[in-house]
């Protein structure tokens, strides 16, 4: 019934694009029209229509009419906005809190990225290709582990805190947790999308462009700072604004390292699972988190608007990209290493848990974990999947996979409408393609509860309800990368495609799709992983036939069974490895010609 | 030459925000001609030639390709071909790929559309270069990928944006001719766009004038050349010198005019005796030594540029330039002017 009602809306939005397009609406390109609409439709639906309902929670009293005195007190409590900290030794407001952290962790992810994008693509450093995915590691790890790695490390009873005992006799404390410790994590969490989304910016800058900067009499430092980095402004601005909003919608960071200092993801978590339950108070700490997210992109707005960035012209760029300054190359190996060092010994940490018996009581040795998690016998009928953990691996391997290639097409497709085509609207279609991103995941898993548990659209407890969630909340980097990469691509070859007789679905396949390869496999990867390790949102969503592997993983730390837990991540990190490196292998490269250092003679 | 090539803009305008960059435009190409559009910078040509290849929408008014009104169409249904600018070719794409991308976009199968864009490069000269992608490629060459592109479709109209201004001067001349050259062969309907009068002179079966978005002139090379009825066209086309003079007495088709002082008579008139404008043109400027009959003047400044000296000369009716051949006059000589009466016009 509901895969009939779905089929028939979609053919009633092919009709009413064609009318459209009969018309005259966006030049007259069916597709476009076509792909807009149907995009519109389905934010609305899993997009707005679940929030919608999370809003109506929060302004409701009581008796469940709307009662405004109640929704305007929820929303100024003072365990929201208190600047007590700045004066006394109290905690600050969670707004507060989440700001200061987000614009931190925002900062310094960009310019992480940026060092790493610059080292990977500008200079004959032997190590690229490893350096490549160490870089990219930390995106693929379950949000548990980079806590608990840090945990191991600096935590109270970890390996720093027992040096420092053992060297220069200072007691052991618990100074990483807090502010300190989530920087870090965040750090280290959110640098590996900042890194994705400045590669292919660093990589399309045209390299004429710095020659004539530097054939105007500018040093390369000079040419860098006038030339190339006001080139890669958008990709810069982009970066900055998703660290940004994973910052502030980060769960299991804050979960497990928060300590005292409170954000709001974790208090909206607690509002709604803790023996509060209140639903309006999340509502009201859902509403503030997403006026954060919009001021961010009207920030971002303001900053980009009205600048050319063009870099893939259709002229063939035949120029060698400017080597970097010797001092500048030295300063940022000297930031990125000890950083590559840190991801080595994180993962060394990680992968090492698992054969460890009981951390930091007995470290012999031993299999037995990954033999309970994934245990395997030969039985009469055949395989036997004995490991307890095999089903929820199966699911979470299903249903990302299916999930991955659609936000990815999804997103690039909502970025090829917003950057080449002009409707009206477009701003509020841009904000309905980011929402999903600065929603944290728990007030997205309340708030498709709320909308799918009844009719009309009944899905919860489904595969289905699952894969849509992660495809929604997973578009907007397709749409972010989409949007970096498109703007370095002249409008004049679409116009070229589209004089030549192809209509826009020709013109994105054999032209712009082959030019944005960097944006694809960012937003495939970026989908599968985060479809893979996400926790926050499918929490509420999974039920005894949809297990994900991330919340099989809680349970057995819930359980005190740490040795299974990092097994269990161990293998998930060793596949996602796998996976990626067959997605780059697939998709590959974009070739444009132009020519590398080693070709002259 | 069917009524397929036939270009028709009816009172075609295209607003910006509140400024029309084309202000009710109209005219009609004829097929198989060459209309060149000309114009300073900002004057409404491309947007004019952008809204023919349907990448810009019409404000208001009408744009026919082939009789029949397109102006609601997208650009990829329309029978056009545009050769940009910047050339536009795709970058990941070989030659062979991108002179293929328009057969392919409209169905032809592989081997069919590699076959058209074989013999549409081997008429642009490009045999051999297939597997090249366009940044191995000279600016020359690129352009002719372009050129080719535009053509293997066999479109009703070809339209080009200012193809000449990315190439070195050499190049300049030589596809120029080319590029006539084909579309005299082709019998193609032609719409180009440039700011270079003399590439406008060479090429044009029609040229009309553009500015701030309206059409000041249209017509023939030589009759806009030789016989301009706007000061802009004079200036622009010819470089004409604008000074004002008085129409003293009609005779039969001709009249006398006082120019500086001179009196001049020249062969085409149709106006009534009073102040007039006049375009002098500057190959119709004679120096001779100081003292012989002519307009005074004194050198101010000679340049030398090949085949002839250019001269900036001041008079009593201003400032006046002039290429003559022959004797270099020296920078502060005295000199004397004769106007040769074909090249003075009388203008609004």
């Amino acid at each position: 019934m509901l895969a009939f009602s779905a089929l028939l809306t979609f053919v009633l939005v092919l009709l009413a694009a064609e009318a459209l397009a009969r018309r005259g609406a966006l030049r007259g390109d069916r597709f476009a029209v076509a792909s807009l609409l149907t995009i519109a439709l389905l934010v609305a639906v899993f997009v707005f229509l679940p929030l919608s309902k999370v809003m109506a929670a929060a302004v409701q009293g009581a008796g469940g009419r709307i009662d405004l005195p109640a929704f305007a007190s929820r929303l100024t409590a003072e365990k929201i906005w208190t600047l007590a900290c700045l004066s006394s030794a109290r905690s600050c407001g969670v707004a507060w809190n989440t700001l200061a952290l987000a614009l931190i962790t925002a900062a310094g992810t960009t310019l992480l990225g940026l060092v790493l994008a610059l080292l990977v693509t500008r200079t004959a450093l032997p190590l690229r290709r490893v350096a490549r995915l160490l870089a990219v590691l930390p995106v693929i790890t379950p949000p548990f582990v980079i806590g608990l790695a840090i945990i191991l490390i600096c935590g109270r009873s970890g390996l720093i805190n027992a040096l420092l005992e053992t060297w220069l006799g200072v007691p052991p404390s618990r100074w990483i947790y807090g502010l300190p410790g989530l920087l870090l994590a965040q750090l280290f969490a959110f640098t590996p999308i900042a890194f994705l989304v400045l590669i292919g910016v660093v990589e399309g800058v045209s390299p004429t462009l710095e020659e004539a900067g530097q054939t105007l009499g500018g040093r390369s430092i000079h040419v860098l700072r006038t030339v190339s980095l006001p080139l890669m402004a958008p990709g810069l601005a982009n970066a900055f604004l998703v660290g940004f909003v994973e910052s502030i919608a980060d769960f299991g960071n804050p979960l497990v390292l928060g300590g005292s200092f409170n954000v709001l993801a974790t208090e909206v978590y607690f509002a709604l699972v803790g023996a509060q339950y209140d639903q309006g108070r999340a509502a009201a700490l859902a509403i503030v988190l997403l006026a954060m997210a919009l001021g961010a992109f009207l920030v971002q707005q303001r900053v980009l608007s009205g600048r050319a960035f063009t870099s893939v012209t259709g002229k063939g760029d035949a120029g060698i990209p400017l080597p970097l300054p010797r001092g500048l190359v030295r300063t940022l190996q000297a930031v990125a290493f000890p950083w590559l060092a840190f991801t080595i010994v994180v993962y060394g940490m990680a992968l090492a848990g698992g054969f460890v018996a009981i951390w930091g009581r007995d470290h012999s040795l031993t299999l037995r974990h990954f033999v309970k998690a994934f245990g395997v016998e030969w039985g009469p009928a055949g395989w036997l999947w004995t490991g307890g953990a095999w089903n929820s691996l199966w699911n979470t391997l299903r249903l990302s996979a299916v999930a991955a290639p659609l936000s990815a097409a999804v997103g690039l497709l909502a970025a090829y409408l917003l950057h080449r085509t002009r409707f009206a609207g477009r701003r509020a279609f841009e904000f309905g393609t980011l929402l999903s991103f600065a929603v944290p995941g728990t007030v997205i898993g309340i708030a498709y509860v709320l909308a799918f548990n009844a009719p009309p659209i009944e899905l919860t407890g489904s595969g289905l309800i699952i894969v849509i969630c992660l495809v929604f909340r997973n578009m907007p980097v397709g749409v972010r990368g989409g949007l970096a990469s498109l703007e370095q691509i002249d409008r004049s070859l679409d116009e070229a495609s589209s004089t030549l007789g192809a209509g826009g679905f020709t013109t994105v396949r054999r032209v712009l799709l082959p030019l944005v390869k960097p944006a694809l496999v960012g937003a495939l990867v970026y989908g599968f992983v985060r479809s893979v390790t996400t926790v926050s949102a499918v929490i509420f969503l999974i039920s005894g036939d949809t297990d994900m592997a991330t919340t099989y993983i809680i349970g057995r730390v819930v359980n005190g069974d740490y040795g299974v837990a990092i097994a269990y991540s161990a293998v998930l990190i060793v596949l996602m490895v796998a996976v990626i490196v067959v997605i780059q292998r697939l998709v590959g490269v974009r070739a444009v010609g132009a020519r590398g250092a080693e070709s002259v003679p | 030459m069917s009524a397929a090539g036939t270009i028709e803009l009816r009172s075609v305008t295209k607003r910006f925000g509140g400024a029309a960059v084309v202000d009710r435009v109209s005219f009609t190409v004829e097929a198989g001609t060459l209309v060149t559009l000309l114009g300073p910078s900002g004057c409404g040509k491309t947007t004019t030639l952008r809204m023919i290849a349907g990448l810009e929408t019409p404000s208001d008014g009408q744009v026919l390709i082939g009789g029949r009104d397109v102006t609601a169409r997208a650009a990829s249904e329309r029978n056009v071909s545009l050769v940009f600018q910047s050339y536009a070719l795709f970058p990941h794409l070989t030659v062979l790929d991108n002179v293929a991308y328009g057969p392919r976009a409209r169905g032809a199968r592989l081997a069919d559309a590699h076959a058209r864009a074989r013999d549409t490069l081997a008429l642009v000269g490009l045999s051999g270069l297939e597997a090249r992608l366009p940044a191995q490629l000279s600016g020359g060459q690129q352009q002719r990928v372009a050129l080719a592109r535009a053509l293997v479709l066999e479109p009703g109209a070809l339209l080009f944006d200012e193809p000449l201004s990315n190439l070195d001067a050499r190049l300049r001349r030589r596809v120029r001719d080319e590029i006539r050259a084909l579309q005299r062969r082709l019998g193609l309907s032609v719409v180009y766009v440039t700011h270079d009068r003399e590439e406008a002179l060479a090429v044009s079966d029609r040229i009309i004038v553009m500015d701030h978005g309206r059409i000041v002139e249209e017509g023939p090379p030589i009759e806009l050349f030789e016989s301009p009825r706007t000061r802009f066209v004079a200036e622009f086309l010819a470089e004409a010198n604008i000074v004002p003079g008085r129409l003293l007495a009609a005779h039969g088709d001709g009249a006398d005019v006082e120019i500086a002082g001179h009196v001049v008579r020249l062969p085409r008139c149709g106006r009534a005796p009073g102040e007039v404008t006049v375009a002098i043109r500057p190959d119709a400027i004679t120096l001779h030594a100081e003292g012989d009959a002519g307009i005074a003047g004194r050198v101010l400044r000679a340049a030398f540029v090949g085949r002839a000296v250019e001269y900036a000369i001041e008079t009593s009716a201003g400032e006046l330039l002039a290429i003559a051949s022959g004797t270099a006059f020296v920078p502060g000589a005295s000199v004397s002017l004769s106007l040769r009466p074909s090249g003075i016009a009388l203008v609004d």
